[in-house]
């Protein structure tokens, strides 16, 4: 089962944004996107959450093509973690989060009160329950997003098919918070055997958490692959730009720590 | 640790519920309260007891209280229709205003955002001042109804122009939409300005009631014509009120969430600009229902709009139909445009509301 | 306090410019002397257009406002707009040498920008009564030159108007007339105390029914119902936007009064009925032949 990008390329005016790329997100896998601003990340992104229509190529979840998918049952197989949620007014949490049900009308409130609560837990949101999402704060709001969509792909018709794609979903956090967002993914993917998809801009964070990364520079994938295959220097300064250094994770065996710009400032 | 988890979800959905339930309740209530008041008030006396006795007589009840057939006639003729439509008109401006609020996911959008008001008043306007010389001209005797018309067809003209221009590639881009109806309501008003200077003394004292409104023109006639337009929309928005919920997170997400957000839209904006054309034909223009109703609301029943979307209509009807029974009552016999009452009453309500929130960001 | 002090200086000079606005404007009325009448003449305010026509000097006239409908032939003349939004270029480039308006006519600023470029210009009061028109043909007569025209023509509508005055005071009953100005745009006109229509169906032998307010106001239905108008009348224009008398008594409360029982609809031409100019005591007998079709007839006029 998997959420796979065939050769898709997406012109804007003249532009080319993304140019045949391929790329596949397998159930029980957490695939990262790395690349500088503008390389097409985002981009990529909507395209296989549907919002974007490839000029070329196809995007196909679980053997079906995406423009086949209704838009409910779509819904039910996958969600998508918006980078910031412009959500302003005042809801409650618990309303927010049963939101994520809204694919599953008619499936009865009992089974959405056990689904939320359980999302809420699982996002470590349950003791703000009550709470006005308004009056939360950033990594607070990043959470109950993130139980939201884990609501709203909690009891899928095929369960053993979802995917969750993630939109920078640390960008706006604390230390602290990145890593629980990562973990709580990790967890998921762990327990019920999701397919995460998600754009990071810490190379260290996708390299703690990736089990395979995408490197992607002018709308092409310029690698992907295991942590080995794709973090190295040279491959790295090509594409952002920057002088970096490459060494192994002194904790985690089999992955790799990236310094950047380290060798100007001692060299001077 | 683990109890206290448990015991704490199970309470939220059936608090949220009572709150909603007993909001709507009381807001009922207060509706027939006011349509009783009402009913029961104007420049000729007839006492809650006559009234009921009138009500009951086409059902065949014989009530101990006496009536004259002329208070009768007022009541059923003059009365009853114009009660009938203050609510109708105050319920469509009230939900509209709701729908336009969550579409646009800004607290102070109201149907005017998307030209609604403005292109009705220029077209009632312009059939006021140009449709005598135009009369002339083609030969024709302008008939009574031209006016109400032209409103009805001026907003739906504007709404459309503005989604046209916010429309590319069949998708509605929602920041367009509303920028495109600020410049179109510009324009509108600019034409609108240019016909007041060319009125006369008779036609500018007319366009007063376009400017601020009045129900004084309720018959059963206008009620049946204007009244299907109106109830579309006060029955049929609050069965969007979950695709609205949805849109408050954001129109992308709303998508994700499997609700088809472009018909949404269309259907919204379509629905909105037909019952508040109907509206502003019947009883001109009409401010700060449609923004601050919602608003109040929000604050007493929370942004859900399963509860927000039906709350809006009952108490816009309500307030819209105790501001009518000020506005034929207060200066007897003349009557003071209802416009002004609702402003006086929506402005300072407003400036509260706007301090308020920024003492609140302090 | 700077702010304070320049808002306050801001206020001083806005009010300085609106006493010295005003000033400019109330402060000199030409009076034209009768020896040296006006050649070129530009008329404001129908009343006064009228007046002048019927003195048979309406040769001079080479412009008039919208308003001066009356007689045909002055509608053919150049146009400079309606009373109250004047532009003061458009009536100097006509090069007249005396500006006649009735005190209805503004903005006070540009009356005042045609009265410094030079051109004389006399205010005429508009008093809607027999002294207030007989007071405008004097007037008007003299700065026409003609005043002994004037004195004849005033004398007569006098002895016109005083005919009916002495008919109307021996009819006993005098009918509720509730007048509508406008009408069937959602909210409907009438005309309260202070308007020109009270004092039309007064001298002509009615009552106005709503009396209570002042000034053309928006009418409470039912209010109306209570007032009980015996007559209901109206501008042929607003008759005709109605479609006649089935669209008037189609407006809210209108069937419900003892007007509409006793079919007793009446229009008149506004300018005619309400211009207060030569032809008012023609439509006072009228107004009052209609009000008392058994006591009133409009060939007394022909007898005097």
């Amino acid at each position: 089962m998997s959420l796979r990008a065939e050769d898709i390329s997406y012109r804007v005016g003249g532009r080319t944004l993304l140019d045949q790329v391929s790329v596949e997100v397998h159930t029980g896998e957490l695939v990262t996107v790395l690349g500088p601003n503008g390389a097409g990340k985002t981009t990529l992104l909507k395209l296989l959450c549907g919002d974007l229509r490839p000029h070329a190529g196809e995007v196909v979840l679980n053997g079906r093509r995406l423009r086949n998918w209704s838009r409910l049952a779509l819904a039910q197989q996958r969600a998508v973690l918006p980078q910031h949620a412009s959500l302003s007014f005042p809801l409650s949490v618990t309303q927010v989060v049963r939101m994520g049900r809204a694919p599953y009308r008619g499936q009865g409130r009992a089974v959405e009160r056990d689904v939320v609560r359980a999302a809420m837990r699982a996002a470590d949101v349950h003791h703000l329950a009550e709470r006005s999402y308004t009056q939360l704060s950033g990594g607070e709001r990043q959470r109950v997003q993130l139980a939201r969509v884990l609501a709203q792909i909690w009891g899928a018709a095929d369960a053993r098919a979802r995917f969750l794609l993630l939109d920078e979903p640390t960008s706006a956090l604390d230390l602290a918070h990145q890593h629980q967002v990562l973990s709580i993914a990790r967890d998921m993917i762990k327990r019920h055997r999701l397919g995460v998809f998600a754009i990071l801009h810490d190379l260290n964070l996708a390299s703690g958490y990736a089990d395979r990364l995408v490197l992607l520079h002018a709308g092409q994938v310029v690698a992907q692959g295991s942590c080995d295959q794709v973090l190295q220097a040279a491959l790295l300064e090509a594409t952002f730009g920057v002088p970096l250094h490459i060494a192994p994770h002194p904790l985690l065996p089999g992955r790799r720590l990236v310094v950047s710009g380290a060798g100007e400032y001692s060299s001077d | 640790m683990n109890q206290a988890v448990l015991r704490r979800p199970r309470s939220w959905s059936l608090a949220e519920q009572q709150h909603g339930v007993v909001g709507i309740g009381a807001l009922t209530l207060g509706l027939f309260g006011a349509a009783i008041l009402a009913l029961g008030s104007g420049a000729v006396a007839i006492s809650p007891g006559q009234v009921l006795a009138i009500l009951a007589q086409p059902l065949g009840l014989q009530l101990p209280w006496d009536y004259a057939q002329g208070q009768a006639a007022v009541l059923l003729q003059i009365r009853a229709p114009r009660v009938l439509m203050a609510i109708l008109v105050g319920a469509a401006l009230a939900v509209s205003g709701a729908a336009m609020q969550g579409l646009f996911r800004n607290p102070l959008a109201d149907p005017a955002l998307i030209g609604v008001s403005a292109g009705a008043a220029l077209a009632a306007v312009a059939a006021i001042v140009l449709g005598s010389s135009l009369a002339a001209v083609v030969g024709v005797t302008v008939i009574a109804g031209v006016v109400p018309l032209a409103a009805f067809c001026g907003s739906l003209a504007a709404t459309l122009l503005v989604k046209r221009l916010a429309t590319t590639e069949g998708r509605t881009d929602v920041a367009t939409l509303l920028l495109a109806g600020i410049a179109i309501q510009a324009i509108a008003m600019a034409g609108t300005g240019l016909l007041t200077y060319l009125a006369d003394d008779e036609q500018l004292r007319t366009l007063t009631f376009w400017t601020l409104g009045s129900l004084g023109g309720a018959t059963w006639q206008t009620l049946l014509i204007a009244a299907p337009l109106m109830l579309l929309a006060i029955i049929g928005i609050p069965l969007f009120a979950h695709s609205l919920n949805a849109m408050l997170l954001g129109e992308a997400e709303a998508g994700h969430l499997g609700f088809d957000t472009q018909r949404l839209k269309q259907l919204l904006v379509l629905l909105v600009a037909a019952a508040v054309g109907a509206a502003v034909a019947v009883s001109g223009i009409i401010g700060f229902v449609g923004l601050v109703v919602p608003h109040l609301l929000r604050l007493a029943l929370g942004p859900d709009h399963h509860w927000l979307l039906p709350g809006s209509a009952l108490l816009g009807a309500s307030l819209l139909l105790l501001a009518d029974l000020l506005a034929r009552t207060l200066v007897v016999p003349a009557e003071l445009p209802i416009g002004i009452i609702t402003a006086l009453l929506g402005g300072p309500f407003f400036i509260w509301l706007l301090t308020s929130r920024r003492h609140r960001m302090d | 306090m700077l702010r304070l002090t320049l808002s306050a200086a801001i206020v001083s000079l806005f009010l300085a410019v609106l006493l010295f606005g005003s000033m400019a404007a109330k402060g000199a009325v030409d009076q034209r002397s009768a020896a040296t009448p006006a050649t070129r003449l530009v008329v404001v305010g129908g009343a006064l257009t009228e007046i002048v026509y019927v003195l048979g000097e309406g040769h001079r006239v080479i412009g008039v406002d919208t308003t001066s409908v009356w007689p045909p032939a002055a509608t053919q003349l150049p146009q400079v707009g309606y009373q109250r939004t004047l532009a003061a270029e458009g009536v100097l480039s006509l090069r007249p040498d005396l500006v006649l308006v009735s005190d209805d006519a503004g903005p006070p600023a540009v009356l005042a920008q045609i009265r410094e470029a030079g051109v004389p210009m006399v205010i005429i009061d508009t008093e809607d009564s027999p002294k207030g028109l007989l007071d405008k043909i004097t007037q008007v007569a003299a700065l026409v030159g003609q005043p002994a025209d004037g004195e004849r023509l005033a004398t007569r509508l006098r002895a016109e108007m005083e005919a009916l005055a002495q008919q109307v005071a021996q009819v006993s009953d005098r009918p509720r007339v509730a007048f509508l100005l406008s009408a069937g745009r959602g909210v409907n006109l009438a005309a309260g105390r202070d308007t020109a229509a009270h004092a039309a169906i007064e001298l002509a032998g009615g009552r106005n029914a709503l009396a209570d307010y002042s000034g053309y106001k928006p009418v409470n239905p039912e209010a109306m119902i209570a007032a009980a108008p015996e007559v209901l009348m109206t501008t042929q224009r607003t008759l005709d936007e109605l479609g006649g008398v089935d669209g008037l008594l189609a407006l809210p409360g209108a069937a419900l009064t003892p007007a509409a029982d006793a079919q007793r609809i009446e229009a008149m031409d506004a300018l005619f009925l309400l211009g207060f100019g030569p032809r008012t005591p023609a439509a006072l007998r009228e107004l009052a032949a209609r009000l008392h079709p058994s006591r009133i007839t409009l060939a007394d006029v022909a007898a005097e």
